[in-house]
């Protein structure tokens, strides 16, 4: 008996020094960790829109100043078409003088595993400026060339609806991946989606 | 296992080879299978594994008078999880570039088996310093034999090595290699030549006494 307890006793030890030891390391690391997300996001709005020279959020639940602002009340409706759903934050690209000239959308969306990270860059005229895919889980070799900027550079310049090819691709077509359609598909139908939604968003406004 | 003298550098070589823990000890296969379809992975992998079984090694040595032995299971496995965590929050929060070449593997480390395998046959027997050396001979092996596998698969599946194009635009990769089943065949080849290579050596020093 004294035997379990004396073992339960020291268990109970490592178990509260680990969980002691994991909430310091929390604490300290919290803000840097916030502050590099921060500015890796930004990186990638920047490079999926080079020309801006400013963003502006529209819609980002992780923003305090913007918690009550959703994908509905941007649009004004009440019922989203369902792929909106992988759209995660809405921003707006500004110019100098700080005119809007598009909006970048950070999507999370799923290619052959979930958690496929992309932000995407729309111009004012509806052609895309850039597609960035960030973090993802896609078979190394296979679906994460997706994340390279030769796949990444077919998509500037065009205008959405875009369909993915196996070959050849015309002006509003992609060229697969070799070995890897399903992800070539998914990065092009959250292009697709992002197109869609900023033509919503500018058609509902005027 | 280890019932001759140990001294340091047959620790550290022990990982290498005769205990290797992918091709020998058979440890760590999901990650293994899993990682090795580009050899930069195999890095990547490895050097945080390594890393990791150091850390962890060095810990569960230093308590190993204190852990008693029939709870010791589970202390390994909040002093491996807690440790872990400690080591994906630092690199997030401060070598945020580290975290981008390592950050993706961290969180599978936590399931790599090697890295309790150690713990338990190795670290909670031996001193502090041996477990330290264990924890690097292992860690290298482990990164070595990834490394192999993936340059295998990568070569012949991708065409390429490190990314770097080896056969030109007319190469047709075989792209089973890159898939779970070109990882089986190629690990198992690899065991097989690896076990004769072994089996060799041990013949001659037999032969040698």
């Amino acid at each position: 008996m004294k035997n379990i307890i004396s073992m339960a006793l020291k268990l109970l030890i490592i178990v509260v020094v680990a969980a002691i030891a994991l909430g310091a390391v929390n604490y300290v690391t919290e803000g840097p960790i916030a502050e590099q997300q921060a500015a890796a996001a930004n990186e990638a709005r920047q490079t999926a829109f080079p020309e801006a020279q400013g963003f502006e959020a529209l819609y980002d639940p992780e923003s305090d100043a913007l918690k009550d602002v959703s994908l509905e009340s941007l649009l004004g409706t009440e019922e989203l078409p369902k792929d909106y759903a992988i759209i995660r934050t809405v921003y707006k690209a500004l110019d100098e003088s700080g005119n809007e000239i598009g909006i970048t959308a950070g999507v999370v969306t799923k290619g052959f595993n979930s958690g496929l990270n992309i932000t995407i860059g729309v111009g004012a005229d509806g052609a895309i400026h850039g597609v960035i895919v960030g973090d993802n889980t896609e078979t190394a070799g296979l679906g994460a060339k997706a994340a390279e900027p030769e796949y990444q550079g077919q998509y500037v310049g065009k205008k959405s609806p875009l369909t993915v090819v196996k070959g050849g691709p015309g002006d509003s077509e992609i060229q697969a991946i070799t070995g890897a359609t399903i992800t070539s598909r998914a990065v092009t139908d959250a292009v697709n989606t992002v197109g869609e939604f900023y033509a919503a968003l500018t058609g509902g406004a005027k | 296992m280890n019932k001759k003298k140990t001294r340091p550098l047959a620790i550290l070589k022990n990982g290498l080879l005769d205990e290797n823990p992918t091709f020998r000890l058979l440890l760590g296969m999901c990650p293994t299978l899993a990682i090795t379809t580009a050899a930069i992975n195999g890095i990547g992998m490895g050097l945080a594994a390594t890393f990791v079984l150091v850390g962890s090694n060095v810990f569960v040595s230093l308590l190993r008078n204190f852990i008693p032995p029939k709870v010791r299971i589970p202390a390994f496995v909040v002093i491996i999880a807690a440790f872990v965590t400690i080591v994906q929050l630092v690199l997030k929060a401060f070598v945020p570039a580290l975290d981008k070449a390592l950050g993706l593997y961290i969180p599978l480390i936590v399931v790599n088996c090697i890295i309790i395998a150690r713990a338990e046959a190795f670290a909670y027997k031996n001193t502090v310093g041996a477990s330290f050396l264990d924890g690097i001979g292992i860690g290298i092996g482990f990164t070595i034999a990834l490394i192999l596998m993936a340059s295998v698969r990568e070569i012949l599946g991708n065409g390429t090595i490190f990314g770097a194009s080896l056969f030109g635009e007319n190469f047709a990769p075989a792209l089973g290699m890159v898939s779970p089943a070109g990882g089986f065949i190629t690990l198992g080849l690899l065991i097989g030549l690896i076990n004769k290579i072994v089996s060799v050596r041990q013949q001659k020093k037999k032969g040698a006494h």
